[in-house]
């Protein structure tokens, strides 16, 4: 099937950002002592790229899990030669890994946005190398701290998107279920017979050449007894719904995911799939497929099951697994009942999640169907949160520039907001006012000044308002003027 | 002056009183005046006849300073500016007698009159605010604004001033003709006695300085200074253009955005300011290539050329991507 090239798009378009931007490659260096050096310099280069090219950037968490994914992937016939324990950690420590990307990844876009307090954002990547620490640690928070961008490079057209009240959901629901796992019995599965018989030492205690033991590795060790640790009470549940059934639903979610992905990206205009994009699509179904695999590992598969889990002596595994094995309660409280309530509750909001981010996906559609365009107008989306004044004046005017141009009226690289809200003006006099409202509000949010609820609220209005009378102009007058990048004299 | 953007009392009423004597010239006036407020020296190039001097002494008049007038001719010696160290038999020693240097407001008038070396006698005063003479330094009173004007037409009789001496000045300004309107109003005006010589003083030197002080302090975001030294830089590369402005002309461009910008009421600068300034701070400190020059191209235009090809700082959603991305 011959398709026809797909539309250059801002996306494939180099951003002009400053050098300190690029701090932000050295940031995944905080999780050097958690991976193969190898996967670090790849993530460090991908976090460079995605500075440079916003397609990169689009696609960096994916193809972080991509690389995390494939480090997991390289390691596993090492960890198979040293037997099930080695297996088992491994797919411990890629679930870590997994939370590891999401965290770097979470602060690289706090950094790389400017919002306000950027430096919090270092908080992650000081905890993840604290976890496992290495030198690249000072290396990755220097970058940080040199990509967070000055109070003029903040990037304006970046405030809340809609989807980020999906976030929020999924992730309070993923804490929801974190600390509702955490009270859950020790009984039902033996976490410290997981790993199996302990492997000969001589199999677990040899690092790769010029490489610190992996954690995984290091947590196979035989690791001391340890006393039982006594709860003032434990639940008990009859009808178990354990993190290793919401792994095993998670990776069948991230592989739906990723075949959604692929579904989604061929239907756009096209239908060739970029090499970034068909990364990204590779990047979810590993993970997926990791993430199922890690699942059946922990269940104890095999053949073992969790009786045989259940069976083994504690004392074994890793240490976690053995403290974790070693939690008793004073007082068992059956929360049979309550178990089963969330997990339908858990199952409601799965379901209400999925609604949701059809529904958005079906408001972006219609969107762009109505317009026809690809700017999105977050303006106008009822479930936007409201973003700060500052980002919403910047937002308004970007959008507004966007509907001129898209009609003709673009702005010359060289004019200024005044010079090209003064030339259009003198050709459609309809558009002088909102265009006047609207760079009165602009000049200083973006040269410097300070902004207010009031006059973000006008600049939005203002931008409607152009919106609103575009369609009924006529065709611009004059020399065409829809070159935002090359230079045309100003008529 | 009803639609006059100038919203900054201090700088309204100077340009006020300025305007009682020059008709229709606030452009001229205002981006002069801005010179004078980011604290440096004005060339005024023009055709004689066109208000050069007039526009020199009501700012210096309005700005309540105190003012000489030196007229350059090819026979005036540094000293002549500066001052000399004059023997006094009676003491036996020899005592330095201040030139017209030394005071508030130096118009020195047909400024390419003078020879070079009288010329240069200006630069430690221009560039440091001292002299030195008999090597003794003596420091010149603050404010010190020097304001030259210059003939370009004539050849005759004069001497070009040299690039030290005009990367001295902060801005080079042309006050232009006045148009049908303007000079039959001006007819009207000077009639009776010229009202330069009922003008007086709306300022005290006191608060230039502070003015000054406020100027410094207006905000210039990080893409405008990025803009400006861009544009500095494209004067060291254009093809018409054999020596480029140094960084004192990135300096010179921002001094006077700031000064503009603190004049209309704002706190920050904007890249209109920067266009607006570009064209007298830029095109004196260009050196043309020959070819440019047979040309007759003038170095504004070059300027403009410029302003028109360098891309402003605006929104980076379309001709700088990387603004709204799916995460």
């Amino acid at each position: 099937m011959t398709t026809a090239p797909r539309e250059e798009s801002w996306l494939d378009t180099p951003a002009r950002v400053s050098w300190r931007a690029y701090g932000l490659a050295l940031l995944p260096l905080a999780a050097a002592g958690w991976l193969p050096w190898w996967s670090a310099a790849l993530l460090c280069v991908l976090y460079g790229l995605a500075v440079r090219w916003p397609r990169w950037e689009e696609g960096r968490l994916l193809l972080s899990l991509l690389v995390v994914g494939g480090a997991a992937v390289a390691l596993a016939p090492a960890a198979l030669a040293q037997g099930r324990a080695a297996l088992v950690g491994l797919a411990l420590h890629y679930l870590a890994l997994f939370f590891v990307v999401l965290a770097l990844n979470w602060s690289a876009g706090r950094i790389s946005d400017g919002v306000r307090r950027s430096r919090s954002a270092l908080l992650p990547p000081l905890l993840i190398g604290l976890l496992a620490p290495q030198p690249g640690l000072l290396l990755a928070l220097a970058g940080g701290l040199l990509a967070i961008p000055g109070r003029d490079e903040r990037m304006g057209s970046r405030p809340q998107q809609p989807t980020s009240r999906v976030w929020w959901a999924a992730g309070a629901a993923l804490v929801a279920l974190l600390i509702f796992s955490a009270l859950l019995p020790r009984q039902a599965v033996n976490w410290a017979a997981l790993g199996g018989p302990t492997p000969p030492p001589a199999l677990q205690t040899v690092p790769p050449p010029n490489q610190p033991p992996p954690p995984y590795l290091a947590q196979t060790l035989p690791a001391p007894s340890m006393p039982g640790i006594e709860l003032p009470f434990q639940f008990t549940i009859g009808n178990v719904f354990l993190p290793i059934d919401a792994i095993l639903l998670g990776g069948l979610l991230l592989l739906l995911a990723g075949g959604g992905l692929m579904l989604r990206l061929r239907k756009q205009e096209g239908g060739r799939l970029r090499p970034t994009e068909l990364l990204m699509v590779a990047g979810l179904v590993l993970t997926g497929a990791l993430w199922l695999a890690a699942g059946v590992l922990l269940s104890g598969g095999g053949g073992g099951g969790s009786a045989a889990a259940q069976a083994a002596p504690p004392g074994t595994g890793n240490a976690l697994a053995q403290l974790l094995g070693n939690i008793t309660g004073r007082r068992q409280i059956d929360i049979s009942a309550v178990g089963q309530v969330l997990l339908w509750l858990s199952l409601v909001m799965l379901f209400a999640l999925a609604a949701l981010l059809f529904w958005l996906n079906w408001v972006h559609s219609r969107e762009k169907v109505m317009e026809g365009k690809v700017v999105p107008n977050l303006m106008d989306d009822p479930t936007a949160p409201a973003p700060p004044p500052l980002h919403r004046v910047r937002l308004a005017y970007r959008q507004a520039e966007e509907a001129l141009r898209q009609h003709g009226r673009g702005r010359m690289a060289a004019e200024t907001p005044a010079g090209y809200a003064a030339r259009l003006s003198s050709f459609d006099a309809v558009l002088a006012g909102p265009l006047d409202t609207l760079t009165r509000a602009y000049a200083p949010v973006r040269y410097g000044g300070r902004v207010t609820d009031e006059d973000a609220e006008q600049a939005e209005a203002a931008a409607r308002e152009l919106a609103a009378v575009l369609p009924d102009l006529p065709p611009p007058q004059g020399p065409a003027d829809d070159s935002t990048s090359d230079h045309k004299d100003v008529p | 002056m009803t639609d006059s953007p100038i919203t900054q009392p201090f700088a309204r009423s100077i340009l006020h009183n300025i305007a009682r004597v020059l008709v229709g010239k606030a452009e001229v006036s205002g981006l002069a005046l801005a010179g004078v407020l980011a604290g440096g020296h004005v060339l005024l190039e023009d055709a004689p006849g066109t208000g050069k001097t007039m526009l020199a002494r009501a700012l210096a008049v309005s700005l309540g300073l105190t003012f000489t007038r030196v007229q350059f001719t090819p026979d005036l010696l540094p000293g002549d500016v500066t001052g000399v160290s004059v023997y006094r038999p009676t003491s036996g020693e020899f005592q330095f007698v201040p030139g017209p240097i030394f005071t508030g407001v130096l118009l020195a008038d047909e400024i390419n009159r003078a020879t070079p070396k009288t010329q240069s006698a200006l630069l430690e005063a221009m560039g440091e605010g001292q002299v030195t003479e008999s090597g003794v330094t003596h420091t010149l009173e603050q404010p010190f604004v020097v304001i030259a004007t210059q003939n370009p037409i004539e050849n005759e009789g004069t001497y070009r001033l040299p690039e030290a001496q005009l990367d001295r000045f902060l801005l080079r300004l042309s006050v232009g003709y006045p148009t049908l309107e303007e000079e039959v109003r001006m007819l009207a005006r000077l009639q009776g006695q010229h009202p330069i010589y009922a003008l007086t003083a709306v300022a005290a030197p006191g608060e230039l300085l502070a003015a000054r002080r406020a100027v410094q302090a207006v905000h210039v975001s990080e893409d405008l200074r990025r803009y400006m030294a861009s544009l500095a830089a494209r004067t060291r590369t254009h093809s018409a253009v054999a020596l480029g402005g140094g960084p004192r002309a990135s300096l010179a461009l921002q001094g006077v955005a700031q000064a503009l910008a603190w004049m209309e009421g704002r706190g920050f600068v904007t890249p209109d300011d920067v266009q607006r300034a570009a064209p007298g701070v830029l095109a004196h400190r260009l050196s043309l290539r020959i070819e440019a020059r047979l040309q007759g191209v003038p170095a504004e235009d070059v300027v403009r050329e410029m302003l028109r090809s360098e891309p402003v700082p605006v929104e980076s959603g379309h001709a700088q991507a990387g603004a709204v991305t799916l995460r």
